[in-house]
């Protein structure tokens, strides 16, 4: 067996270790220095991961971390040589997993998409097509533009941060991350409702609570 | 600190319907594979980064095709579209 550690998270070091098992079905563990605890299960490398039942293995082990303690999520696939490496990395990068955990505490992230119809796409030659296809464009861009403004005055005033982007492709206008206090989630998604019901092009998704995933890089959020 | 009331599970109060399934999906594509705490340098292992999230994307491409046949091209097209 060729052997690894996976990090699933970083929290702190009085956090008891979920009891949900992890990937490939191996018990989630904590390795504590005096500040600092990483949750990791040891994990056979050749087996290989990445299945989408992996990346819920994840998510439901932060998840059940999350709500009882501060955390800062592991991205996907993060392997660590073994215990010791796990602890040297908590040692190494103290100062910052702390300043991170303070940018965090008492707050999860919530997810709001804006999806918009997709025009069916019927590729024409008429005269005059290429005008259309720019005033469509256009519109598009005014409406990420308006729904943005509009997103940002109704909630921003609710977020400790947030993060907004142009969205993946045509269905998806804006992706955006948004760090709540734990308290105030039920206004945000009451409020985002409302926000969904006045808009008439676009529509709001908002999905979470998520651990703060989009908000525990060293610089910050982003 | 006191447990908070909503800190459910996504998995299970996503199963409303199959749209809210492929926005979930999504979002946790998003932040597993793009956010989170990163790490780098000599103690994570070479081939932890990229080999497994281009595993990942290929079967997430292949699982959600399976996952959601009503609506697969979709999908796929946005899972796919993700880098």
């Amino acid at each position: 067996m060729d052997v690894s550690v996976y990090l699933y998270a970083i929290t702190d070091p009085l956090a008891q270790a979920p009891g949900l098992e992890g990937l490939q079905s191996a018990p989630v563990r904590p390795l504590r220095t005096a500040t600092l605890a990483a949750l990791v299960s040891t994990i056979d490398r050749r087996a290989g991961i990445g299945s989408t039942a992996d990346m819920w293995s994840h998510e439901l082990v932060v998840e059940e971390l999350m709500a009882e303690n501060d955390v800062l999520p592991a991205r996907f696939g993060t392997l660590l040589d073994d215990d010791d490496s796990a602890r040297r990395l908590l040692a190494e990068r103290e100062t910052e997993f702390h300043a991170a955990l303070d940018r965090v505490a008492g707050a999860y992230e919530l997810s709001l998409r804006v999806m918009v119809p997709v025009p069916e796409e019927r590729p024409s030659w008429e005269p005059g097509a290429g005008a259309a296809y720019l005033r469509a464009a256009k519109r598009r861009t005014q409406l990420a533009d308006d729904v943005s403004r509009q997103v940002r005055r109704a909630l921003g005033w609710l977020a400790r941060a947030s993060v907004i982007r142009s969205g993946r492709d045509a269905a998806h206008l804006l992706e955006s991350a948004w760090l709540i206090d734990r308290e105030r989630l039920s206004e945000f998604r009451e409020r985002a409702a409302r926000l969904n019901d006045e808009i008439d092009d676009a529509e709001l998704v908002c999905t979470g609570p998520w651990p703060p995933y989009s908000f525990v890089g060293a610089e910050g959020p982003g | 600190m006191t447990p908070a009331p909503d800190a459910g599970t996504v998995a299970t109060r996503s199963r409303a319907s199959l749209a809210a399934r492929e926005v979930t999906l999504l979002d946790l594509l998003d932040r597993l594979l793009a956010g989170g705490v990163a790490i780098h340098g000599d103690i994570t292992l070479a081939v932890a980064d990229i080999d497994l999230v281009e595993l990942s994307l290929s079967l997430v491409v292949a699982s959600t095709a399976t996952l959601a046949p009503a609506d697969p091209p979709t999908l796929t097209a946005e899972a796919g579209g993700w880098t």
